[in-house]
């Protein structure tokens, strides 16, 4: 791997059947690198971040991951290196214990063991109660299962995270608590979000806009935009 | 069939009459409407039943294998059209797939139908029709409830299989909640058909060869026949459609095709 960037989009376009959603996206992201996309909403955030993870089809440009061209063949290696933190919180009436252990079940995941004091671990980080794990999803509210989506990206043990709105749903006490783990180093972070404290605590922000992307400087600006 | 208890034509068509009054009495809860599409259903129904009449007594005269083959490949096309227009989805890109499905379920159980009834010779219409139709008539509604249920819940929880996918899942894997629920929800209704069979409602095919004049015993082993061929050609039916459609459907990289699905049932 040695000294290439974790993700590389050279003009990339993407968008649905004929329609162009972004195009002419170039985006270097280096391990270690922490990067939030902001801009308004259906401009692009998500899809861009799905892009990542090949959950959206390139209509133009290459795309490369640890200098690697993205292809069929190489998109079980991508998936299974990244911990993907999806905007909507999981829901419906799997258990706690269940929606966090069905990862183990998959091939990708086979030589990890599920272990409860992962679990334990975890929830001790971002402050969720271990009672929670005979509970069912949807007894839960909206700031626990974004927590829990995040414990199980994390639980892989994997460094790189792209994560959608991850702090949406958190009050200032749980958002600190996730802002500290996740934005602290240890991870490569690409990121999509609205909310200010967030925003600060990431080093690089790209504005996501008119089919475009361009670096800023000022980011909350461009959030507190009417 | 004859002698008593024959049913008589002008007998018959008085006895439409006993729909007068419950026909009455929706009108006067002012349920215009309903009565209205309940006499073109009826009208359907006499004029299809009648016209398959007529056909069957000429097929069945006829007796021919040529015959008798084109029939249940009829029976077939319009069976798979109804279910993938009926399921909402796109009938040009999944006709064969599901055609396959319904041809290898269906055909399967009924080669062990005629292998267990030895009808002389063994393409007689009065065997292979009526028991091609019963598979037929039960794999249409297996095969709706399973495609119908399978794309609405991908559809509606597109996020949480994304989730799941991008996290490293196959695409089965991934999938794997929504085959399960689509099944389950297919096969269900069979399954409580089966427990209550006899208890509650004797079932239409045993009723009516009962009142053709076959000895219960004889009708009951029928009716046994029937129901275990319908269990297993309507689950092998689901099960393959299912599979095969998640292979057209779903791209190498786990993604959707959302034109399988037409526009107006999105």
């Amino acid at each position: 791997m040695g000294g290439h960037p974790v993700f590389q989009l050279v003009s990339v376009g993407i968008g649905v059947s004929e329609k162009a959603l972004l195009s002419g996206v170039n985006l270097t992201i280096g391990r270690g690198d922490s990067f939030v996309l902001v801009g308004p909403s259906g401009g692009g955030k998500s899809s861009l971040l799905k892009l990542l993870l090949g959950g959206f089809h390139l209509q133009a440009g290459e795309f490369f991951f640890m200098g690697r061209p993205v292809c069929q063949d190489s998109i079980k290696h991508l998936r299974s290196s990244i911990a993907y933190i999806p905007q909507q919180a999981p829901s419906g009436g799997e258990s706690v214990a269940d929606y966090l252990s069905r990862p183990f079940s998959w091939k990708a995941w086979s030589d990890r063991p599920f272990r409860n004091s992962d679990v334990e671990y975890w929830f001790q980080q971002l402050d969720l109660s271990i009672e929670l794990l005979s509970s069912s999803l949807n007894q839960l509210s909206g700031g626990q299962r974004q927590r829990l989506s995040m414990v199980r990206g994390l639980m892989t043990g994997r460094k790189i995270l792209v994560a959608d709105e991850p702090t949406s749903a958190l009050d200032d006490e749980s958002c600190r608590k996730v802002t500290d783990l996740l934005l602290g180093g240890d991870y490569t972070v690409v990121s999509a979000s609205h909310d200010p404290r967030w925003i600060t605590g990431c080093q690089h922000s790209i504005l996501v806009r008119d089919g475009g992307v361009s670096v800023v400087d000022n980011p909350i600006r461009e959030v507190m935009k009417p | 069939m004859s002698g008593s208890g024959q049913i008589g034509v002008v007998e018959l068509l008085i006895f439409y009459g006993v729909l007068l009054l419950p026909l009455l009495m929706l009108w006067c809860l002012g349920l215009k409407d309903l009565v209205k599409n309940l006499l073109v259903g009826v009208g359907r129904m006499t004029l299809q039943l009648a016209m398959i009449g007529v056909y069957l007594e000429f097929l069945f005269a006829q007796n021919s294998l040529v015959l008798n083959l084109l029939w249940l490949a009829i029976m077939l096309l319009v069976a798979n059209w109804h279910i993938l227009s009926r399921a909402g989805l796109s009938i040009t890109s999944l006709f064969m797939v599901s055609l396959f499905s319904v041809f290898f379920g269906v055909g399967l159980v009924l080669v062990a139908m005629i292998v267990l009834v030895q009808p002389e010779p063994w393409f007689s219409s009065r065997y292979l029709i009526p028991l091609a139709g019963m598979l037929l008539g039960n794999c249409l509604t297996g095969n709706i409830l399973v495609l119908e249920r399978f794309y609405s819940s991908v559809s509606e929880r597109y996020e949480q299989y994304m989730g799941d996918l991008l996290l490293g899942a196959s695409r089965l894997e991934a999938l794997q909640p929504f085959i399960r629920g689509a099944l389950k929800s297919a096969i269900s209704p069979l399954v409580a058909t089966l427990s209550t069979l006899g208890l509650v409602a004797l079932p239409g095919m045993m009723t009516g060869q009962i009142l053709g004049g076959a000895e219960p015993v004889d009708a009951v082993m029928y009716q046994l026949m029937i129901m275990l061929g319908i269990a297993s050609s309507m689950i092998l039916c689901a099960i393959i459609n299912l599979m095969l459609n998640i292979r057209v459907s779903f791209d190498r990289y786990g993604l959707m095709d959302f034109s399988m699905i037409k526009a107006e049932s999105r």
